[in-house]
């Protein structure tokens, strides 16, 4: 008996078509998104008196609640890797794309933390 | 074709006819535009105005281009742009006697609109330059304006209000006029929905009362504040057609809220409140004053484009004429005392026959007259000698008569040194009438007496009735009377107007408005008339404030009380109850009430410490006015006189780059550090479950085919009793993995230091040995090898360097270890195995570790092995042996191997290309196969049915 060499194909490479195949959630991925978008409308939608309130909410959903979405992620994908009908090249992809949506919102996080840095600022200033 | 200029302002001269001449009944103005545009043409015409100031704010939200909620687009064509660039053009011809001065701003849902794209252009003076460039810029740039959401009426307002404080002024003293035009297509939409809260909000702001009161009180607000200024809105709709909706609910929505725009423009007007928050029809009164010195507004209704046009047009002749009632003649007399006569003719083809052999003008031949045309209308001004008396007759063709203006050509003058005294008393002042050649008029003339009156107007904002009173006025050009001012002013504003008429011809009254400085009497403490420039207002760290300089009388002692401040102009709408004031004495720190008196002794002076102070965030400019008293001991009454003061709100709080930084820092590092902790946390490896094997292995690649079996004679490569538990290692960052009596390599998790990065954990042979897993990408050198966290399904190669042997220069021979890791949570051993072993042959890394150890190990040369020895290797320095079946398979293609337990017999060689061609046949090799995983895995069953035929190279082939 002899076994072929396969260029390519690794061992965890399963087909989603597969009949049982555990595929991962693509809802933390969707919420991702939608956080960001929030962030970027509460940041499109603030008056000057709203800068830091809206600033701060927009803040908490980007970065933070996209980053934890990241890592939860993270975790439910190496849980689901002890099954073994889990689809670990869907997983791979949504980990790059999770990664990919955490960058961003460190981007849309620019302007809110220099909107804050500056509403703080000017209170700091104030009370001087 | 000549200019003609005029003592009087050249008049703009085609709205009315051009209704006739399209076939559409004369515009139907707000009952107070009328009003709006008398004061604006008084204004205008007045001895003291230096500037008329317009600012064009348009609309430039997409209903005006597409359909929307069942209403048609309002201007698909952008006829506004047409209208917008005409009038521009018509700018020049005014500022030849005035300054004008022109920007334009847009507003959909904020302003500009376009989300700041649509941007219009800052003042410019309506030179030719200026006009011909303006001109063409709103012919372009305007039909593009018209993508924004929401129809945001408060934005819009505060930008223009904003820009008029802004606008240039041309040396010393001089008042402006200002006018805001206002194009809007539909009704107030802050968010984009109809939001009634919003709605509702927005219009409160404009009109400082909310949406349900009836109450006429002017407070605070953004159209309050403008009237207080003077500030004209005009207001030119484009009703929407709320017939086409479907929707009830949203029409009651559009049509209550556009119900709204007429007492927005004009003070007053019937609303419904029904789409808002509102209790249903009602009067309402937005910033509404019967004080002359107040600003009206005018709204301009147009239901379709032409009528815009129409509209938009009749604006120009009441600015400039102060008086919309020409005759529509084409054959009428010119008198005596008629200076200019203006003709808007609705043709581009026609003839005036002047009397007394004056001769004839056409469009070709236009004489001294000027003349201007646009597109089928024609404007003539001509200025009327004494031979020119007698009758006129245009011929004009078929189309509608002419609309024809006289001017008299009178001004009123008054004496420049004019001071009145702030007595309470009337006061007697005289002047002269001049005619259009700027000589002492000769009123004998006029058909009837002239009649001349003088009206004061309350400029202090107490809302004071005015009372007007008759002039006497000689026939030859002098005049004189009494009037009493009102007090509490540094200034007087007078409003004369004089009456004259020919006998077959009324001519428009001649409106002036007069400034004369009222002085306040020796006895009583004397302030500054000059505006007070109080310090910043910065938010939440000082307040705004200075000083009210009061010097006391010599006479005696006097007194002063300061009230509070009203607020004239705020960037936000702010009422006089939004501030905190103070009034304090900056020596000894001694506060004082408002309205208190405050006694400042004879030959003294003092000052008085204001401020201001608000905990609103806001930017720009407020304007105050501080009422004073004014008294002293035997004076006959107290007087009243007001002060302005003005300061800047300022968000900035100075300058903090520190903690700027430093937050900023905090705030972009807080969340990476997170990242990177949550990151540390994870590089452990999960064994929870999981079970490894270590199997020795014998493997030999021949000609880029590897061969795999285990050491020891057994039924298969991996068997569910070669697992064993991993012990107390559930989470762990590091594991040294055993097996058959030595280290066979180390695990270990790592962070990586870029936090975006991916967790992996890696597998590290021990010293002299290669490594390859089944996690990695590519193959490099062996030193170290990917292992997922969860290393379910992880398998890997550990081959040491001196186990190696080279067959010949395309087959070697290596003695390994396979590690295996797999979790019970995936079935049984037994169902999973089979898939595993599968997995195990195909893995990508043999390939080119076989490459590897062929070029770097120090292989030994084959001497033999036999076949029992389960593939045992045997090393000397040279030579082979032609029995060994990994030799003889690969190399001379012969020999078999018969108690190979994988059951492995041969067949003879072929020709090396013939047999390269036949592997590829035979077993499908490929990148193209290769490249897909998924086409791979379903060719895979076809695959393991050709196993029986095998490559006769294999040393273990049947």
């Amino acid at each position: 008996m002899s076994f072929e060499q396969k260029q390519e194909w690794v061992a965890d490479d399963y087909s989603s078509e597969d009949q049982g195949v555990i595929k991962p959630s693509v809802w933390p991925l969707i919420a991702q998104a939608l956080l960001i978008v929030f962030s970027l409308a509460l940041f499109f939608a603030a008056s000057i008196d709203q800068h830091l309130s809206f600033g701060l909410v927009g803040y908490l959903f980007t970065p933070f609640a996209v980053v934890t979405l990241l890592a939860y992620m993270r975790g439910q994908d190496l849980k689901n890797r002890a099954l073994s009908n889990y689809d670990r090249a869907l997983g791979r992809k949504y980990q790059v794309v999770a990664g990919f949506l955490a960058i961003t919102s460190f981007i849309i996080a620019m302007p809110i933390i220099w909107r804050i840095a500056i509403e703080i600022a000017q209170e700091i200033g104030a009370l001087g | 074709m000549r200019k003609f200029l005029s003592a009087n302002l050249v008049i703009f001269l085609f709205a009315a006819p051009l209704f006739t001449f399209l076939g559409i009944s004369e515009a139907k103005a707000g009952p107070l535009a009328d009003a709006a545009f008398d004061k604006l043409a008084t204004c205008v015409r007045s001895d003291d105005t230096s500037s008329l100031d317009i600012y064009f704010l348009i609309d430039s939200s997409a209903s005006l281009s597409g359909e929307y909620d069942g209403i048609p687009a309002s201007d698909p064509t952008d006829q506004r742009a047409k209208i917008i660039s005409a009038s521009i053009q018509e700018f020049s011809q005014l500022n030849e006697k005035i300054r004008i001065q022109f920007a334009l701003g847009t507003f959909d849902k904020d302003s500009p609109g376009g989300n700041g794209k649509y941007k219009g252009f800052d003042w410019v003076e309506a030179n030719n330059s200026n006009v011909e460039a303006k001109s063409k810029w709103a012919l372009e740039k305007i039909p593009t304006y018209d993508g924004g959401a929401a129809t945001n009426w408060l934005r819009g307002l505060q930008k223009a209000q904003q820009a008029l404080n802004t606008a240039p002024r041309i040396g010393e003293g001089g008042n402006a006029c200002k006018a805001i035009i206002w194009f809007t297509d539909g009704a107030i939409d802050i968010k984009s929905g109809f939001d009634k809260e919003s709605d509702s909000k927005a219009i409160e702001e404009l009109c400082g009362v909310d949406v349900d009161s009836n109450s006429n009180s002017v407070t605070s607000g953004v159209i309050p504040s403008l009237r207080r200024n003077n500030v004209t809105l005009i207001g030119v709709l484009l009703r929407p057609r709320t017939d086409g909706m479907s929707n009830a609910k949203k029409r009651t929505e559009v049509e209550s809220r556009v119900s709204y725009f007429q007492p927005i423009v004009e003070g007053l007007g019937n609303v419904n409140s029904h789409g808002l928050s509102g209790r249903g029809d009602h009067q309402f009164s937005c910033g509404y004053s019967q004080d002359p010195t107040f600003a009206n507004g005018a709204m301009l209704e147009a239901n379709n484009v032409n009528e815009l046009a129409q509209k938009f047009a009749q604006l120009f002749v009441m600015i400039s004429t102060g008086d919309l009632k020409p005759i529509y003649a084409d054959v009428f007399d010119v008198e005596n005392g008629i200076s200019k006569v203006s003709a808007v003719i609705p043709s581009s083809d026609w003839k005036i026959d002047l009397p007394n052999g004056q001769g004839t003008l056409t469009p070709q031949k236009p004489g001294s007259a000027f003349i201007n045309i646009v597109g089928e209308v024609s404007t003539v001004s001509l200025d009327v000698n004494p031979k020119a008396h007698g009758t006129w007759k245009i011929s004009h063709g078929n189309s509608p008569k002419p609309a024809i203006y006289f001017e008299s050509g009178l001004k009123i003058k008054l004496d420049k040194n004019l001071i009145f005294e702030a007595n309470g008393k009337p006061q007697k002042f005289k002047g002269t009438i001049l005619d259009a050649l700027g000589k002492q008029a000769d009123l004998k003339v006029y058909a009837s007496n002239p009649k001349m009156t003088v009206t004061p107007l309350d400029g202090s904002g107490l809302a004071r009735t005015s009372k007007t009173s008759l002039l006497k006025v000689d026939a030859n050009g002098e005049w004189s009377g009494e009037v009493l001012p009102f007090d509490g002013l540094a200034t007087s504003t007078l409003q004369v107007e004089l009456q004259v008429s020919t006998k077959k011809n009324a001519l428009p009254p001649v409106k002036q408005t007069f400034t004369v400085p009222l002085a306040i009497p020796g006895q009583y403490c004397k302030t500054s008339d000059k505006q007070l420039k109080l310090s910043d207002l910065v938010y939440k760290k000082s307040p705004a404030s200075g000083l009210i300089k009061i010097k006391g009388s010599e006479m005696g002692s006097c007194s002063i009380a300061i009230s509070e401040p009203q607020v004239l102009t705020d960037p936000i709408g702010r009422t006089d109850n939004s501030f905190k004031y103070s009034l304090s004495d900056p020596s000894t720190g001694q506060k004082y009430k408002f309205g208190e008196y405050i006694t400042v002794e004879q030959g003294s002076s003092r000052d008085i410490k204001i401020s201001v102070n608000d905990a609103k965030r806001v930017n720009g400019e407020t304007m105050l006015r501080l009422p004073l008293k004014l008294n002293a001991p035997g004076a006959p009454a107290e007087i009243r006189k007001t002060l302005d003061a003005s300061f800047n709100n300022s968000t900035k709080a100075g300058p903090m780059p520190l903690v700027l930084l430093i937050i900023s820092f905090l705030g972009i590092a807080i969340p990476l550090g997170i990242l990177y902790f949550v990151n540390s946390a994870f590089a452990k490896f999960r064994f929870a479950g999981i079970r490894y094997a270590v199997i020795p292995i014998s493997a030999a690649i021949n000609n880029g085919r590897i061969e795999i079996k285990p050491k020891q004679e057994r039924s298969e490569l991996l068997l569910p009793k070669d697992f064993s538990y991993i012990d107390n290692a559930e989470s762990v960052k590091s594991y040294d993995v055993f097996g058959d009596g030595q280290e066979i390599a180390r695990m270990t998790a790592s962070t990586p230091k870029n936090p975006f990065g991916v967790i992996t954990g890696s597998l590290l042979p021990p010293q002299g040995s290669l490594i390859a897993s089944s996690e990695q990408a590519s193959f490099k050198d062996g030193s170290s090898a990917a292992a997922s966290l969860n290393p379910n399904k992880l398998f890997f190669v550990k081959v040491s360097r001196d186990a190696v042997s080279r067959v010949s220069d395309e087959s070697i021979k290596f003695d390994g270890h396979l590690g295996v890791f797999l979790s019970e949570e995936g079935g049984s051993f037994d169902r999973q195995l089979p898939q595993l072993v599968e997995d195990i042959r195909s893995a990508s890394f043999w390939e080119p570790l076989g490459t590897y150890l062929a070029t770097t190990s120090n292989t030994v040369e084959e001497v033999g092995s036999s076949a029992d020895d389960n593939g045992s290797l045997q090393k000397t320095e040279s030579g082979s042996s032609s029995s060994d079946p990994w030799v003889t398979g690969s190399i001379s293609g012969s020999g078999t191997v018969s108690d190979d337990p994988w059951g492995i017999s041969d067949t003879p060689s072929a020709a090396p290309a013939q047999k390269k061609e036949e592997k590829k046949k035979r077993f499908g090799i490929g990148k193209d196969k290769m490249a897909n995983p998924k086409e791979s895995k379903k060719t895979e069953s076809a695959d393991s049915e050709k196993k029986m035929d095998f490559d006769p190279d294999d040393p273990w082939a049947v």
